[in-house]
Formats: C-alpha cells, sequence, structure tokens
C-alpha cells in the first residue's frame, strides 16, 4: 500500500493504516533525529513532537514531497526548537541530511578515491553510515526490505509475509527497491 | 558514490554486498517506541474524532432528513434501506460554492477536510469548481456547472458537466464513469469525462492525459489512448481527434485542485508539481536535478497557473524556462 493511500485511509480513522505508518517512518524518523542531537531521550522527545505535529496536518500533506521528506521538514523544525530552548542554538553541522551534508559527501568522495590508509577502519563505518543513510532515505519499505533480505538474510517469502502481500509482489518490490537503492547512493 | 554499471545480476550482487557490510541499520528500543506511539496514536485518535463530529455537524441536517425519510416510510409499511454513511472520499480543495447532498439528504455546502459517503451527489455552479481524494488512491477534481454522484471509492456517476481523474498509484482499472451516453474505464491515467453540457450533437466527450481509457456503449467498446479526445455522437458514432496534454484546455483542472505549498517544498517538488499539471515533461540534466533537490523555496503561488508560477518562482533560483513541444527547458539567467 503506498503513502497516500495509507495517509488516506488513516485520516479515516483506519487504526491498521496508523500502525502501518509509525511502524514504517518512526524508526527512520528517530534515526534523522539521532544524527543531529546525539542523543537518544531528546531524539524520542523531538520525533515524538514530531509525529504528534504530523497527525494534526496530515490532511495537508499531497504527495508532491515523499512523506518521509514531508516529516522531515517538521522534524528538522523541532530539532532547531529542542537546540534553541537549550541554548545550544543552531549547528550547521548538525542539521546535515543527504540532501545538504557537504561534509558526509566529501568524505565519501576521499573513500571512493581508495587506498591502504591507517583510518581504513573508520572510512568502513563512514560507508555503513552512507549505506544506511541512503537505505533510510529510499521510498516507502524499500530500504526496509533491502534490509530484511541482505542484512538479516530473510527470504522472498517471509518478506512478503511481512509486508502482508504475495510473493509475486515482494520480489517486484525488491527488484525496485534495488534500483532505487543504486540510484540514491550513486547520487551521494 | 559510484555503483558500477554492469549487468543486473553483478550490479544486484554489489548492492547486496554492500547492505550486507553495513549490516541492519540501529533500531530504537521497544520501550522507547511503545512510549511515542501511545503518545501519537492518542492524538491520531483525537484528530479522528474531531473530523468525525465535524463531519457529522455538516451533515447532522441531512441525517435528520433522512431518518424523518426512513420514519415516515416504516408507518407506511415500507422496508426502506439505511443510507450508506461510510467515508469513501475527502474533499481537498473547495473553490467557491459546491453543495454535497448525501444519500436523499438536504444540500450542504461542501468544506475542506469534510469526509465524503457513499452515495453522495455533489453540485458545482457557474463559478466553482472541486478537488475530492478517494480512499483508495487517486484524485478526482469536478468542474464549474457539473453534477456528479460518487456511488462508491470506484464509480463516479456523472449527470452532467466534466469531472477529471488522476488516478495516480491506484491499480489500473480501478474507475469508472458512468454516465448516460456510456460508461468510461480508467486504464492506469488521467483523463477528463465531459458529459451534456456542451453540445447536444456530442453528449459525450472523453480527453486522455496520460495512460488510456475505454469506453463502452451499447454493446461496443472503444479505446481512447494518451493524448486524444473520444467524441461520442447521439447517433451512435464515435471519432477521435488529437489532444495536446499541455493545451489551454486543461487549465480548469489546476484550477479546480488546491494550491500547491510551496513554502519549504524543493525546487524539485515544485517542478514537478507545474510539469504535471502543465502537461510538460521536463529535460532533466544531473546538475539541474541536483540544485532542484537541494534548493529550498519561500513563499506562495495560491491562483497562479503553472506557467506563472514558474515565471515567478524560477528567477528567484536563477533559473529561466522555455516550453518548446511539450519540452520544458530550464537554463541559468
Amino acid at each position: 500500500m503506498d503513502d497516500r493511500t495509507l495517509t488516506a485511509r488513516a485520516l479515516h480513522g483506519d487504526a491498521q493504516a496508523f500502525n502501518d505508518l509509525f511502524e514504517i517512518y518512526f524508526p527512520r524518523l528517530f534515526r534523522f533525529a539521532l544524527r543531529r542531537v546525539a542523543d537518544e531521550d531528546m531524539a524520542e522527545d523531538i520525533v515524538q513532537s514530531t509525529l504528534i505535529k504530523a497527525m494534526r496536518s496530515l490532511s495537508s500533506w499531497r504527495g508532491e514531497a515523499s512523506l518521509f521528506t514531508w516529516l522531515c521538514t517538521i522534524c528538522r523544525h523541532e530539532v532547531h526548537d529542542h537546540l534553541q530552548r537549550l541554548g545550544r542554538g543552531p549547528e550547521v553541522a548538525s542539521l546535515s541530511s543527504i540532501d545538504d551534508a557537504p561534509e558526509v559527501r566529501a568524505a565519501l568522495e576521499a573513500l571512493s578515491a581508495g587506498g591502504d590508509s591507517p583510518e581504513r577502519a573508520l572510512e568502513r563505518a563512514e560507508i555503513s553510515g552512507a549505506v544506511q543513510l541512503v537505505l533510510d532515505h529510499l521510498p516507502g519499505r524499500y530500504g526496509d526490505v533491502l534490509e530484511w533480505k541482505y542484512a538479516q538474510g530473510l527470504s522472498v517469502a517471509e518478506i512478503a509475509a511481512r509486508l502482508r502481500t504475495s510473493i509475486k509482489a515482494a520480489e517486484s518490490t525488491l527488484t525496485r527497491a534495488r534500483l532505487a537503492f543504486r540510484e540514491g547512493y550513486s547520487s551521494l | 558514490m559510484t555503483l558500477h554499471h554492469t549487468p543486473d545480476s553483478d550490479s544486484d550482487f554489489e548492492v547486496a554486498q554492500l547492505i550486507r557490510a553495513a549490516g541492519s541499520r540501529p533500531a530504537p528500543d521497544a520501550e522507547r517506541a511503545t512510549r511515542v506511539h501511545e503518545a501519537v496514536a492518542r492524538e491520531w485518535r483525537a484528530q479522528a474524532r474531531a473530523r468525525h463530529m465535524r463531519r457529522l455537524t455538516a451533515s447532522g441536517v441531512s441525517l435528520l432528513a433522512a431518518a424523518a425519510a426512513v420514519f415516515l416510510a416504516m408507518r407506511a409499511g415500507s422496508t426502506v434501506a439505511q443510507p450508506a454513511l461510510a467515508p469513501i472520499a475527502t474533499v481537498v480543495a473547495a473553490h467557491g460554492d459546491v453543495t454535497m447532498e448525501i444519500a436523499g439528504g438536504r444540500a450542504a455546502a461542501a468544506a475542506v477536510g469534510q469526509t465524503i459517503a457513499a452515495g453522495s451527489n455533489i453540485r458545482t455552479n457557474d463559478g466553482s469548481r472541486a478537488t475530492v481524494t478517494l480512499i483508495d488512491g487517486g484524485e478526482l477534481r469536478i468542474d464549474a456547472k457539473t453534477v456528479a454522484t460518487l456511488v462508491d471509492a470506484h464509480t463516479i456517476h456523472l449527470e452532467r458537466g466534466a469531472i477529471y481523474i488522476d488516478s495516480g498509484a491506484s491499480t489500473p482499472g480501478r474507475f469508472t464513469v458512468r454516465t448516460a451516453s456510456g460508461t468510461v474505464r480508467d486504464i492506469g491515467t488521467r483523463f477528463e469525462v465531459r458529459a451534456g453540457d456542451h453540445d447536444l450533437r456530442v453528449p459525450l466527450s472523453i480527453k486522455v492525459r496520460d495512460g488510456a481509457v475505454q469506453l463502452e456503449r451499447a454493446g461496443r467498446i472503444d479505446r481512447a489512448l494518451e493524448g486524444t479526445e473520444l467524441l461520442a455522437r447521439a447517433d451512435g458514432t464515435v471519432s477521435t481527434k488529437f489532444v495536446n496534454p499541455f493545451a489551454a484546455d486543461w487549465a480548469w483542472t489546476t484550477a479546480a485542485a488546491p494550491p500547491f505549498i510551496v513554502e519549504n517544498a524543493t525546487l524539485e517538488a515544485f517542478l514537478q508539481w507545474a510539469a504535471r499539471e502543465g502537461g510538460w515533461t521536463i529535460e532533466w540534466s544531473d546538475p539541474l536535478r541536483q540544485r532542484a533537490r537541494t534548493t529550498i523555496l519561500h513563499g506562495a503561488i495560491d491562483g497562479l497557473t503553472p506557467a506563472d508560477a514558474l515565471d515567478a518562482v524560477l528567477p528567484t533560483c536563477g533559473l529561466s524556462r522555455g516550453v518548446v513541444n511539450g519540452r520544458l527547458r530550464l537554463r541559468p539567467l
């Protein structure tokens, strides 16, 4: 089920649709906030405020931007407000994202040059971070199905069961997810 | 980051290796998830209740009228079916006076955010237009001087006037438009159906912007493809003619829609909206797409056509535009 359908159903009071939305976006938003504030309790508060505000204005999301992009916009404001309340003020470095992170891009460009530098372990961690960042920013459940398949070793049948869909539909989702990942990762 | 463009199996192997090496993403712990879920679910339920109350208030007069009708019919010994009140759509734009009548009730003004029950009748006058989103996906835009009934989430009965359906990501073939002159089915598309309001010799016309539709009438099926207008005449003949996906005829569909929210949108999202509404194809280049993805817009373009909106927004991003044969080209100023 796509985001438009899920939000439409949630707006009409469908609890399953609300739970699906929460399951898909809570972990991704939590990581998004955590990358910016580096404090799990603060990230939790920020994501809670973000999702509550999102529920109040869910009907205004029309699908021009992806739902995750829309949620991230709300989340960025929440991060900014939280940091201001703590007197930390906006920190450019802490507000980085896949869209606006020259430092991440520069690090990854350096990594792509290869070589056996002493910082190789750190570089690998950076690459892992970049892969996980791309997975978080893929549309819908693409990031989840790729992680289930390759990082957790689930079979297509198990993935289909998690998605409450057919094996054929799960295979098709995996194919589209791989394409989306290639495009997202290549654009870094 | 570069992924080598080798044959698919190699490339897929590379994707698998990368993700395997990166491992699972860190997940917030279950306690945290439960706490946040409870708080957000409370808010979601409160909002759902508020929407429900607004809906009841809006349709209160109609419900009373329907209840009275049922009571009187029962006294007369008849069996009357309960009106179907399951919500199937939501009003997302109402420009001018748009009225709605729920299954035989009294007409009431339609408001943004209001849900629509199966069997509701929607009417627009000379200067009004509206857009509703359907619960299973897809968008229905309603032109001026139109009378249409939402039979269910996939079926619209068009009495007169014009409607435009954007089936979006919903399953092809889900939407059916019934008219007195035939039934139109989508095959994954954006199309306009106009019935009985312009030319008595042509009681039904169908314009297809993307995809395809088929018209079923009197035992015959005609198919209309993208860029085609299908004219079903009163004498039973059907003809087709070419129609531009970017012609001015489509302008009412944008006027009926909710405005695009520019504030904090990316330039990419704005361009995609403008191209979709204008019927153009964007000529993307890698640097342009990169720039469009990272440029955040501010302001408002309410009431502007897609072309006027482009002219208002692009100079603020250091860009100008040209449209040649439906292709939107962007250049640095």
